[in-house]
């Protein structure tokens, strides 16, 4: 039962109430007044409150106030003998539940106090809750705290990274190496390094209390030496002479029970050893980098956490963040391993049709410069890129008689032949980074018109990306095809066509892009990528030495360098292809006394060439 | 830069933006300094500067490596390759560099597979294309990368585009292997190799800038620009130098009368020639990196 509290100056009234209420099974104190009453409600238990207004030294109007402060959720009733409405109005303002008015009948007493009590419960009840809820939000934090800490332990080599930037930037240093002191062994190994030798990186272990580190993290205390070969703290062994160390800098990262790690930094850029102010500079990144670290709770916070349980959570984040990093890993293998798979696709496609051999790469390295040239951004340069090189790839549904027929298609044979871009466009759908490629590689035959296929998009609803890559892949048709029909289409004849259907079949703009670009830039990218001009393969077995041998030989490789702007005093030699009858023209300057050898630029061929000042001029183009 | 160099420079990067996740092999030279700034770029902490530690590549530029992949906030490794174990390159036959490069693609290769890397990337350029390389073989059997060959970028247009970048590298001297200072035929020594480094570091510090030592065993001849052979050839000087390369070793020290063919090594020659020029009546240009 509640406890009832009557604060009254008449000893009648105290006596009344005491009666009437322990008759209903109230526990009952009594108080004559307020300071009284005070003493009473700060030992506690107390329930409701009877509270007479007029007091000698404290109106109960005034003490009201201190009550609600010992207990807010205490319910007061006022006792007036001067019950005016104004009064009653004050006393519930200031957060009175109720009030009598004397002299009272036990009922309207029971009536009040049980209203008062009930009113109690229900805040007692809701005080109960709200614990219990707090708890749970206790829990939860905890949780989330120990997500937050998964979390960090995924950042931890991250962050680690950055430190180990950031300080090398900052500070004008070479070698940065952030070493943390592991749980199971208590060694410490290296985290994050720039400037080190790999080999160090994955194996060194210093254990506390050996070495220059060892000795930091023991210590707890930073250490600076300006010269490693004069200092008498280090052993002579500990000297680096391997990378020129000669000043140096080792500080700890300080946690809440002691060290977890330390930093090292050797190396200035500047060549000056490190002055106090530097290890001053690197003290502040040590205690920034320890407190980001016990946020990580990757060490005493762990410690602290009782026992077992947290050292599951621990393991099993590590298993997490070497999964996370696993997965990294394994996305960007994946990747390469779709696109690898894919560009072989695209390889054994070009394989069976002569003409589009290396057409993919080509299209692809020649749309990119258009791309630059018309403004794309790299990120657009980037998709264009990928979806360059796999434009085609649909192609690879359709049958050996269809591919190498060239122009010369039926209509059904066309039907077939123009479903290639759905094809490819159905073959990268799954997967999922290549999203942004798909849409490219189904509008790469969409013409600016609305005249091509499958979607007959016109102008601006062509992507473009798409846009640019018809371009280079018209382009590189026209300019491939002159191969097989015995024609010579030089870069103008293909551009003046490509003006010529530009704002019909073609992107204008895209076009335009193109006409900027260099010629012999144009024309240096076929020769680099030109089937059988792969530079490296096509030289082997030529013994040529290049020009640092003591001893050249003669008769050296040229290079068959695009002719240079007219004008500009280089005499240059034409050239003619015996293999592949490209035409081309080779600097004078390169050619030595004795004659040379020069590849084709085309097909990689290499025929002589004598210099001009002593043989009759070579073919003229 | 200049629109043109701007754009092939946003090719370049989008290629590399393509790629995602790459190994930048990074010798420190002016071509893989260029691509490893564009890589960080375009690719961020995905991209990782591997620098070779081998006993042909002086100490000075494998600290200058370090030095410049902190510049450019590059996460960065050295990897010690092992050529030295293969007899091949031992024997040192005129196609020396394609087995240094195997050895080292190789290693570039098995990191990229392990860490996840979707390409390694190199620093071969347009103007490469022409010469005599054999170390581009072993670099196309790995598949490696050449974005700048692919952004058409020539050597010149790499020494604008990275002064306008701010790059130190922008007119760093060409800067072959000591290997190379081996004629051909000559087997390969650490012991030589150090021998030469400490040659051409005492020349060095007799304030010569352009320079090789050739090694014949004991024998050394010295090449300077030919502007500065009289400087060299100074009573003084030229008996201090050569006492001091006896005493790393050599016996016979020679001075090269036709001293060193600096043209191909002047930027601002390359870049008034597109690189073409920059090759001499010799033959095609040295080896790199």
């Amino acid at each position: 039962m509640e406890t009832i509290l009557v604060i009254d100056d008449e000893l009648f009234m105290r006596r009344l109430c005491d009666d009437m209420l322990a008759l209903r099974g109230f526990k009952v104190l009594t108080a004559e007044n307020a300071k009284e009453g005070l003493a009473r409600l700060e030992k506690g238990g107390i329930d409701v409150v009877l509270l007479d207004i007029m007091m000698p030294d404290l109106t109960g109007i005034e003490f009201l106030p201190v009550i609600k402060k010992t207990d807010p959720s205490i319910s007061v009733i006022i006792m007036t003998a001067y019950a005016s409405l104004e009064t009653a109005i004050e006393a519930l303002k200031k957060g009175a539940y109720d009030y009598i008015r004397k002299p009272f009948r036990p009922h309207e007493l029971y009536h009040a106090v049980d209203k008062a009590t009930g009113r109690r419960r229900v805040e007692l009840e809701n005080r109960r809750l709200l614990h219990a809820l707090q708890g749970k939000v206790k829990e939860l934090t905890t949780l989330n705290r120990v997500g937050k800490f998964i979390h960090s332990l995924l950042e931890v080599d991250r962050l680690l990274e950055q430190v180990v930037l950031s300080i090398a930037a900052v500070m004008g240093v070479e070698i940065v190496s952030i070493m943390l002191v592991e749980g199971e062994t208590g060694d410490m190994t290296i985290r994050a390094a720039t400037g080190l030798p790999e080999e160090v990186v994955t194996t060194t272990r210093q254990k506390v209390g050996n070495g220059i580190a060892g000795w930091v993290a023991e210590k707890g205390e930073p250490l600076l030496i300006q010269d490693i070969e004069k200092d008498s703290r280090i052993s002579k062994r500990a000297s680096d002479a391997k990378y020129r160390t000669k000043s140096l800098l080792s500080v700890p990262l300080l946690g809440r029970d002691g060290a977890l790690g330390v930093i090292n930094v050797n190396r200035k850029s500047s060549g000056e050893t490190f002055t106090e102010h530097d290890l001053e500079l690197l003290t502040t990144f040590s205690s920034q980098t320890a407190v980001a670290l016990e946020n990580a709770a990757l060490h005493s916070r762990v410690r602290d956490f009782n026992g077992a349980v947290e050292e599951k959570v621990r393991q099993a984040t590590a298993e997490l963040a070497q999964q996370n990093t696993d997965l990294d890993r394994a996305n960007a293998v994946l990747r390469e391993n779709y696109l690898h798979t894919l560009g072989s696709l695209v390889a054994t496609l070009e394989a069976r049709d002569g003409y589009t051999r290396n057409h993919s790469e080509r299209v692809t390295r020649l749309a990119a410069l258009i791309a630059a040239e018309v403004g794309f951004s790299e990120a657009q340069i980037s998709t264009l890129w990928v979806a360059g090189m796999l434009h085609d790839l649909g192609k690879v549904g359709v049958p050996d008689e269809i591919l190498n027929n060239g122009d010369r298609l039926s209509p059904e044979q066309r039907l077939v032949m123009e479903r290639h871009p759905e094809i490819g466009a159905r073959i990268v759908e799954p997967i999922p980074f290549l999203q942004g490629v798909k849409e490219v590689i189904l509008q790469h035959e969409e013409r600016h018109d609305g005249s091509g296929y499958p979607r007959k998009l016109k102008g601006e609803a062509i992507l473009p990306e798409a846009r640019v890559l018809a371009v280079a892949d018209t382009y590189d048709a026209m300019i491939s095809r002159r191969q097989y029909q015995g024609r010579i289409l030089s870069h103008q004849d293909v551009v003046a066509e490509l003006q010529r259907v530009a704002g019909s079949q073609l992107d204008p703009e895209s076009v335009t892009g193109l006409c900027r670009l260099d010629q012999a830039m144009v024309e240096a990218l076929y020769a680099g990528v030109a089937p059988g001009s792969e530079p490296s393969r096509g030289l082997t077995g030529v013994q040529e030495p290049p020009d640092e041998a003591p001893e050249p030989l003669p008769s050296p490789e040229v290079a068959a360098a695009p002719a240079p702007p007219s004008g500009n005093g280089q005499e240059t030699v034409p050239c003619r292809c015996s293999n592949c009858q490209a035409a081309f023209r080779v600097r004078a300057a390169v050619i030595p006394a004795g004659g040379a050898r020069i590849r084709c630029p085309r097909c990689g061929q290499a025929i002589p060439v004598r210099s001009p000042l002593e043989a009759p001029a070579p073919l003229p183009s | 830069m200049d629109a043109n160099l701007q754009a092939k420079y946003r090719v370049l990067t989008g290629r590399l933006g393509a790629l995602g996740r790459i190994l930048v092999a990074f010798s420190g030279g002016v071509d893989s300094t260029f691509v490893l700034k564009a890589a960080v770029e375009a690719c961020g902490p995905g991209a990782l500067a591997v620098t070779a530690v081998s006993p042909a590549v002086p100490a000075r530029e494998q600290e200058e490596a370090v030095a410049l992949a902190a510049l450019l906030q590059a996460r960065h490794r050295l990897l010690p390759t092992a050529e030295m174990d293969d007899a091949n390159y031992v024997a040192n036959p005129t196609n020396r560099c394609y087995f240094c490069k195997r050895e080292l693609h190789v290693h570039l290769g098995r990191l990229a597979a392990a860490e996840g890397y979707a390409a390694v990337v190199d620093g071969v350029n347009r103007d490469d294309l022409h010469d005599w390389r054999p170390g581009r073989q072993a670099a196309a059997e790995r598949g490696v990368v050449s974005p700048l060959v692919e952004a058409d970028f020539t050597k010149a247009e790499i020494r604008a585009a990275s002064q306008a970048l701010g790059l130190p590298t922008w007119d760093k001297p060409a800067m072959p292997c000591l290997a190379s200072r081996f004629p051909y035929g000559t087997p390969i020594t650490v012991e030589g190799l150090r021998r030469v480094e400490r040659a051409e570091a005492i020349l060095r510090e007799h304030g010569f800038r352009e320079l090789r030592v050739r090694h014949f065993g004991e024998a050394a001849r010295i090449e300077v620009a030919p502007a500065e052979l009289p400087r060299l050839l100074e009573p003084n000087r030229g008996a201090a130098v050569a006492a001091a390369l006896r005493a790393v070793g050599y016996r016979t020290v020679a001075v090269d009368p036709e001293g060193f063919r600096s043209g191909k090594l002047n930027a601002h020659l390359v870049a008034g020639t597109r690189g073409a020029a920059a090759r001499t009546a010799g033959g095609a240009a040295e080896p790199r990196e």
